[in-house]
């Protein structure tokens, strides 16, 4: 399925639960890592992830080059091992934006039609 | 671990963790482990504690695990919720109905394949209900196992296992460790008067422990006690449940009451269970075994036969070692009667139905492959039907279907179907081994065992699953691994055709492969059974009846009597109408009885002990040659001169010359043989062989004496006449009866019945195999047509424009057909070599079931080959003229 564009930059797709990840990370600004996101998925979207789920699309977040890590100091509480910090490449940060983009264009307007579902 | 303090601060599940370590991916691996520990402890310090925190550790790392090793999904694979209760289980009841919705939409294909199942799956459960019930369902007795059948041998003379002689068996009863019971027994008659006209009834007589040994305790009364096992004390009695209900009408005041037995009175002690059983069905009583003085020390006449029960713990194998020192033991120390003669222990079991393990073993296995065949039939079916369906496959994997749930569905579908055939094939196994246990109930040993019980329906039920998964799971794959854009662009054309094409082929290849052994195998039976029917038993049996009489000794003690009774009953009987002939005999070749005497040549040094020559012997009445047909070589038949008081003379067999007078003249020759071996008889004669045990008999020696000077209380009068043997029955009771009305009649039956009888089982064998070969010879032409069919539907459009550019009809007859050809060749390759393979695999099975057949028999093969050829070749024919008929401007346009 190919998408026919005529701009030389390929246009960038998040699906939903790479767009909540990327969200938490911007959110979480430099301490983003497992637990972290885990955790502000939990309190701010209404479900319920596991490490798994966020490794995967982390992993396939940086193979895409829209985030990129680098490994914090091992801690006690973490069994003496290292934290993985991600945080969002220029790549991302536009994938990002054009998805955000999209979602603001699309629900403009309907802010009556989406109280009330 | 409750209770025990634990030291130092809370640590996650260490057999949880060591699993993560070993099965996360490398790439996530240590910060994955560090997240979940700082949760853990995160959790741990939270109310609900380490506990709460144990627990949600092994969730969320099996959860974790799960996310990360699921195979990357497409991303524009919608997300389709799980409904809460969207359980596996409700899946499966949604594939069952939507199954059987699909297989009541395609009644034709439906139909086919059901009876084709029920055909594989009854054919196996039929086989395996009789497999089950005759070698695998223990006997039932207590600790059957432990229940051995003791005989002895002589292998220096050939028999391989012989009755046992009175003083031996008190030998072992005495010296045998092994053993916590060692019990004689045997069968007996006795002639009983009862109310009615008189009957001859079969009695079983043991020795003390007999019935225990077989748990056979008493219903009603008391079991026999010591002392009645003491000849004068023995006029006891047991009945079967069945006589004392006839006889007695089930009343309990039989007990202690005396039945006239042989003109003696024996009284009643005891009524058997009704389930009781041993020694076959017609049993109507249990008498005690007491030996005379002279039959204890009678160690050289065998006719007992002997049960044991080995004491705990003790092996067959041990049973045997001591046996064969305890025979050898004896063999030293009374040379003249022991030399030679060995013990053989069996278990009961095997000696009841050993014998039937070549032929069920044979049957199971071709069954087996006729269940293959259909497999391969009905994957076929599918394979065709899925290419039908792989738009419906493909637009449920576009909603959301994963391949597993594509295959799980379409496995449903297979099993649905398996078990409507396996249904209906439990049917036809019920229905085919009660009308095969009706139509020959004496055949099969433990015929009463054979049944539908759990066991059965627990095989026929795995069997179906197994079904499924071989027919449907290769045809469900395939569909699966389709590649749905492709279809459902496409259109109407399938995806992976070649693909399926080849397994198509590749199923047909099978289907011919495996009916060609099956046919084999059935067609090495059957010429093994036509063998057999061309076999000349050595005498007539057309138009003559036997019926067997025994009469009781205190009445006819004296030879004079018995010679006196059956020659009055003769002469009356020959008087009767529709008689043409008469002659007595001791002993109705084929009639599954025999007697065996030691012979001694006069003039001749004594054979060392241990060699003794012997021979089957018969008495017999002068007409009894010319009756039954059998050619006098040399010398004279007997006459009615040879009487008591006359010289004693004696008729031998051309095997009996040929194996003790080579170079030498029989006539004349001076024997000491029969009853009384210590008369001297002079042969008289020499007559033609006589097949005694069975059609396949090798040639053995036989000799005869005239029933006059050697009369026997055991005979069978023998009857000829123009017309239905069978109708003579009667005469024969009322010969009989007026000579003495207390005298019954044993068994009355047709020569041609008999000599029937004793060819039954080669005759199912190759009966059910033919079925079993015809089966599977139309189940691959079915699937060998249904291949062209579809192959023709498939290339309509290359046969138009084939036609268009020219060709005729045909070339394209036979393009298709060229095709067939190459089908059913490879298939004929395959099985041939396999059949052979089988055929020398198997010799040693197989053998002892063939009468001068080998099991890899060329004329058959090449037979079998060729029928299969032609019934492939016509099941190609149609569709193959189906192609010729092809409307070259149709098949074009319809594209």
């Amino acid at each position: 399925m190919s998408f026919k564009s005529s701009a030389a930059a390929p246009p960038l797709y998040l699906g939903e639960f790479e767009l909540l990840v990327l969200l938490a990370i911007l959110r979480l600004d430099g301490d983003a890592y497992g637990v972290t996101i885990k955790s502000a998925l939990d309190v701010e979207t209404s479900r319920d992830v596991t490490l798994g789920a966020i490794y995967k699309t982390l992993g396939r977040l940086e193979d895409k080059g829209y985030v990129s890590a680098r490994l914090g100091d091992p801690t006690p509480q973490r069994g003496g091992r290292r934290k993985k910090l991600y945080r969002l490449d220029p790549l991302g940060h536009r994938a990002l934006k054009q998805s955000v983009a999209d979602l603001r264009r699309l629900t403009r307007g309907l802010g009556r039609a989406l109280e009330a579902l | 671990m409750i209770g025990r303090p634990r030291a130092g601060p809370p640590e996650p599940p260490r057999l949880a963790r060591a699993l993560m370590a070993r099965l996360l991916p490398a790439r996530d691996r240590e910060f994955l482990l560090g997240d979940l520990d700082e949760a853990f402890h995160a959790r741990a310090a939270e109310p609900g504690g380490v506990a709460g925190a144990r627990h949600w550790y092994w969730r969320a790392s099996l959860a974790s695990l799960a996310a990360l090793r699921r195979r990357d999904r497409a991303e524009w694979r919608p997300h389709v919720p799980r409904v809460k209760g969207d359980s596996v289980m409700k899946n499966i009841l949604r594939d069952i109905r939507q199954g059987a919705r699909l297989l009541a939409r395609a009644p034709g294909f439906t139909v086919v394949a059901v009876l084709t199942l029920a055909l594989g799956i009854g054919a196996n459960t039929a086989i395996f209900s009789v497999t089950y019930a005759i070698l695998l369902k223990p006997l039932p007795y207590t600790q059957p196992d432990q229940i051995t059948l003791i005989n002895e041998n002589n292998l220096s003379r050939g028999w391989t296992s012989f009755s046992v002689s009175p003083a031996n068996f008190l030998d072992w009863r005495a010296q045998a460790t092994s053993f916590s019971t060692l019990a004689a027994y045997g069968s007996r008659t006795f002639n009983y008067a009862g109310a009615g006209t008189p009957e001859r009834l079969r009695a079983l007589t043991g020795t003390a422990g007999f019935l225990e040994i077989l748990d056979g305790t008493p219903l009603h009364g008391r079991g026999f006690q010591p002392d009645e096992f003491e000849p004068g004390k023995d006029q006891v009695v047991i009945l079967s449940h069945a006589f004392w209900q006839r006889e007695f009408g089930g009343r309990i005041d039989a007990l202690n009451k005396a039945i006239t037995l042989n003109g003696l009175p024996y009284t009643i002690v005891g009524v058997m269970h009704d389930h009781w059983r041993f020694g076959g069905r017609d049993l109507s009583m249990f008498v005690p075994r007491a030996f005379t003085a002279g039959e204890r020390t009678a160690r050289g006449a065998h006719f007992l036969n002997v049960i044991g029960r080995l004491k705990d713990g003790v092996s067959v194998d041990a049973a045997r070692t001591e046996l064969s020192t305890l025979a050898a033991r004896l063999d030293a120390q009374y040379p003249d009667t022991n030399k030679g003669w060995g013990i053989v222990a069996t278990p009961l079991l095997d000696a009841a139905v050993g014998g039937f393990r070549p032929t069920l073993a044979v049957l199971l296995g071709a069954v087996g492959l006729v269940l293959l065949v259909a497999c391969a039939n009905l994957a076929n079916m599918h394979l065709a039907r899925a290419t039908g369906r792989s738009r419906e496959i493909a637009i449920r994997a576009a909603i959301g279907a994963g391949r597993l749930r594509i295959v799980q569905q379409l496995l449903t579908e297979s099993l649905v179907l398996a078990c409507a055939g396996g249904a209906l094939g439990l049917l036809l196994a019920y229905w085919a081994t009660s009308s095969f246990i009706a139509a020959y109930p004496d055949l099969l040993p433990r015929s009463r065992d054979i049944g539908m019980d759990t066991t059965v329906l627990a095989f026929t039920t795995g069997l179906c699953i197994l079904t499924a998964l071989l027919f449907g799971l290769a045809p469900a794959v395939a569909a699966a691994r389709t590649r749905f854009n492709e279809t459902l662009k496409d259109g109407a054309r399938a995806g992976s055709g070649r693909l399926r094409g080849l397994m198509r082929s590749g199923l047909v290849v099978t289907e011919v492969a495996l009916a060609l052994i099956l046919l084999a195998g059935a067609g090495i039976l059957l010429k093994s059974f036509a063998q057999l029917a061309r076999v000349d038993p050595g005498f007539q049996t057309g138009h003559r009846l036997s019926a067997f009489t025994i009469l009781p000794r205190p009445k006819y003690a004296d030879p004079i009597r018995v010679v006196d009774f059956f020659e009055r009953a003769a002469a009356d009987m020959a008087g009767s109408p529709g008689v043409q002939a008469v002659a007595l005999t001791s002993t109705v070749p084929i009639s599954g009885n025999d007697e065996i005497y030691s012979i001694e040549f006069e003039g001749r040094p004594p054979l060392a002990p241990g060699k003794g020559v012997s021979a089957l012997y018969y008495t017999i009445s002068p007409q009894y040659f010319d009756f039954m047909g059998i050619p006098v070589l040399k010398g004279r038949p007997f006459t009615d001169e040879d009487r008591d008081g006359t010289p004693r003379v004696a008729i031998v067999n051309d095997t009996f010359v040929k194996l003790h007078f080579p170079n030498e003249d029989p006539i004349g020759k001076r024997i000491r043989m029969g009853r009384n071996g210590s008369i001297v008889r002079e042969i008289v004669g020499v007559v033609g062989n006589v097949k005694h045990y069975a059609l396949t008999d090798k040639a053995t020696a036989q000799m005869y004496e005239p029933f006059s000077q050697a009369p026997s209380q055991a005979m069978s009068i023998l009857l000829k006449t123009g017309n239905d043997p069978a109708a003579l029955a009667g005469t024969v009771r009322a010969s009989v009866q007026r000579v003495d009305p207390e005298q019954p009649v044993a068994s009355v039956i047709t020569l041609e019945q008999m000599v029937s009888d004793a060819g039954a089982l080669p005759r199912v064998q190759a009966g059910l195999m033919a079925a079993l070969g015809a089966i599977a010879l139309l189940l691959a032409a079915v699937g060998l047509y249904g291949v062209m069919a579809y192959s023709v539907s498939q290339r309509t459009q290359e046969i138009g424009i084939r036609m268009t550019l020219g060709a005729n009809r045909g070339t394209v007859l036979r393009m298709v057909l060229g095709q067939a050809v190459l089908l059913t060749a490879l298939g004929l390759v395959i099985g041939l070599a396999g059949a052979v393979a089988l055929g020398r695999v198997l010799k040693s099975v197989l053998e002892p079931m063939l009468f001068e057949v080998k099991p890899t028999d060329i004329t058959t093969l090449a037979g079998v080959a060729v029928i299969l050829s032609v019934v492939a070749l016509f099941a190609a024919v149609i569709p193959a003229r189906r192609a010729t008929r092809v409307d070259p401007i149709q098949a074009l346009r319809s594209s």
